[in-house]
């Protein structure tokens, strides 16, 4: 299965990480995130139940704050047991 | 100086590889047999005596327990002779050796090779006598030699590449050649030994052309040629590609450079070397005593020398990291002064570009072949676009266009922390390195100087945080300048300066996130200054946090 990443680092000041942050949210309403590099596209499509982690650490002055969204495309595939086994006998 | 046993040792080889050479040379006009087996016989005995050699010199380096700079000169000379005379031991046989390729001896006797022979025995019996006496006479003799050894070698290759255009005896020819070519390569190691004496004699390590240029520069400016009797000291190592050397001046030289003073020799890339000399006449008239003062020059078809004077002192680089800090403070009040004295002497009512975009793309081969992903690329998130560095870079070389300083000033132009110097006894700053000073935009000056700061492979925090007290009072102090002087876009052309200097100091940046950090700050700052551009640009204002770490 091939691995897709996408990395973007950057210094920004509030009035910029907001226009970010914004542009991301907006995409979570929308169901898509899309990100590109150098016109190479990442689509996610936004589930119903995602993981959401904010983890902040402050240490010898230096701040933190990591906000992680985490999900799985894969739904789990809903069989139905009894509908399987049935036979249809003569 | 050497020990006894090193000393004899390396007579023995000395003789043994003239020895070598003698038989080489019989072999090669008599073509015997025998010869060619005691050719091979002494080569080991050669091998032994290097190895005992180098032992010797190791042990006496590591096993004494006091040891000048001289005696270990000393050492490092005789070990760098006795691995070139093994060369040339090594080069007999090779040469030797070709004759079993050689179907027609005779071809061989109508080539010189006799001289080379001779050359190479006259000279390597001066060695160990060059090595005790320290005649400089005699060293650069046996530098010299291998300039003639190449002349023979030449016109021996013309022959032979002549005899192989008749299409006849080309197998033999080429033998003959090889043969030649080792000769030539006996010179080379000649040339190293001289080298090696050289360096026992000077306790410096010189190559033979900058000696030459030395010699001419020191001769232009009235001093006696005898370098012997003038000292040298410490290389001093520069990024300018300069080659910089300490001369003390000794007391019976004459008044062009004073008693007990020292100068400075810069040798190299001629353009450069002439430019500096240009720059350090024009300092002269501006600031008599700011930049160090030119005895003498000398020129060649590619390289050129200059012989400047020493500036006693420390650079402000070693104030600021090991200064205290009521010291740092005057050197810091006085650089001001100094700085804003420059500038108020030498501001011309000229509107000046200073290009620091076009700077930064300049540099960029530089900087990728240091960092390869420092180049950012076009990237979308979610329906923010990032801008990719060089449309940035051109969007703000636009802008750049129409943001001339209203006037200019002569600027250092490599304003780093270690080419300023204080002296404290005279309690003055002096700047040194100056080819690249012009008329331009006095930020340029500025944002280096800051840059160079910021720079500093510190991190504790009393360090960075006097660092970050220098690069504030600078920045002040320029501030309150553009102020008097109304100069309504000093932010904007700052932030322009800056990115240009972090992005371009990234290249002599090996610590990966400390360069990134730079590598950040600059995108930052062309990021900003285009957000701005439908604005007017006095009302920009640069983060000023962007110059503290």
């Amino acid at each position: 299965m091939s691995t897709k990443k996408f990395d973007y680092e950057s210094l920004q000041d509030a009035h910029s990480i907001k226009t970010y942050l914004v542009s991301l949210i907006d995409s979570i309403e929308k169901g898509r995130i899309i990100l590109k590099s150098n016109g190479e596209e990442m689509a996610m499509r936004v589930d119903d139940l995602m993981k959401f982690s904010v983890q902040a650490k402050k240490k010898d002055g230096q701040n933190k704050l990591s906000i992680k969204l985490s999900w799985s495309e894969i739904k789990p595939v809903i069989k139905d047991e009894r509908a399987s086994s049935m036979s249809i006998g003569s | 100086m050497l020990t006894a046993a090193l000393k004899e040792n390396l007579s023995f080889m000395v003789v043994e590889v003239a020895r070598q050479l003698d038989e080489t040379f019989d072999f090669l006009a008599s073509g015997e047999v025998a010869a060619f087996q005691k050719i091979n016989s002494r080569d080991d005995y050669i091998d032994n005596l290097k190895t005992v050699i180098e032992n010797c010199c190791f042990t006496t380096l590591s096993e004494a327990r006091s040891i000048t700079q001289r005696e270990r000169d000393s050492i490092r000379a005789t070990h760098t002779i006795c691995v070139n005379l093994e060369r040339i031991g090594d080069f007999c046989v090779s040469a030797a050796d070709q004759l079993h390729y050689l179907n027609n001896h005779a071809i061989l006797q109508h080539f010189d090779y006799q001289r080379i022979f001779d050359l190479l025995a006259e000279h390597l019996q001066e060695v160990i006598p060059v090595l005790k006496n320290g005649d400089m006479g005699k060293a650069l003799a046996i530098c010299r030699a291998e300039n003639q050894i190449d002349d023979i070698y030449k016109e021996n290759f013309d022959k032979i590449m002549e005899a192989l255009r008749s299409g006849k005896e080309i197998e033999n020819l080429v033998t003959v050649l090889f043969i030649f070519r080792y000769l030539e390569r006996m010179g080379d190691s000649l040339l190293n030994i001289g080298e090696a004496l050289l360096l026992s004699i000077l306790g410096e390590k010189i190559k033979i052309e900058q000696f030459q240029a030395l010699e001419e520069t020191l001769s232009k400016s009235g001093l006696r040629t005898n370098l012997a009797e003038v000292g040298f000291s410490s290389i001093l190592g520069s990024r300018s590609g300069c080659r910089i050397r300490k001369v003390h001046g000794h007391n019976e030289q004459p008044q062009i450079i004073p008693q007990t003073q020292s100068s400075i020799f810069k040798e190299g890339n001629k353009e450069k070397i002439l430019t500096e000399k240009k720059n350090l006449e024009r300092w002269h008239e501006i600031f008599p005593g700011l930049t160090p003062r030119l005895f003498s020059h000398q020129e060649s078809e590619e390289t050129a020398s200059l012989l400047v004077e020493f500036l006693p002192g420390r650079t402000f680089e070693a104030i600021l990291l090991k200064g205290d800090p009521a010291e740092l403070e005057t050197v810091c009040l006085l650089l001001h002064s100094t700085v804003r004295e420059i500038w108020k002497r030498t501001k011309k009512e000229m509107p000046v570009k200073a290009n620091f975009i076009p700077q930064i793309m300049a540099r960029m081969h530089s900087v990728l072949s240091v960092h390869p992903d420092f180049l950012r690329a076009r990237q979308d998130i979610g329906s923010s676009e990032v801008m990719p560095t060089d449309e940035l870079l051109a969007k703000c070389r636009h802008i750049e266009e129409k943001l001339a300083a209203p006037f200019s000033v002569f600027i250092h132009g490599d304003f780093n922390v270690n080419n300023i110097i204080y002296n404290a006894a005279r309690e003055r700053i002096q700047l040194i390195d100056l080819y690249r000073s012009r008329e331009a935009d006095y930020i340029q000056d500025v944002s280096v100087f800051i840059v160079s700061n910021f720079r500093q492979p510190v991190f504790k925090t009393h360090l960075r945080d006097r660092l970050n007290w220098i690069t504030r009072n600078m920045y002040q102090m320029a501030r309150e300048f553009a102020v008097e002087q109304g100069d309504e876009t000093f932010e904007v052309r700052m932030a322009l300066a800056l990115a240009r200097s972090f992005y371009t100091s990234t290249r002599f940046e090996w610590n990966n996130d400390f360069a990134h950090e730079m590598f950040l700050r600059s995108h930052f700052l062309l990021e900003k200054v285009l957000a701005h551009q439908d604005s007017p640009w006095h009302t920009f204002s640069l983060p000023s946090g962007i110059m503290y770490y």
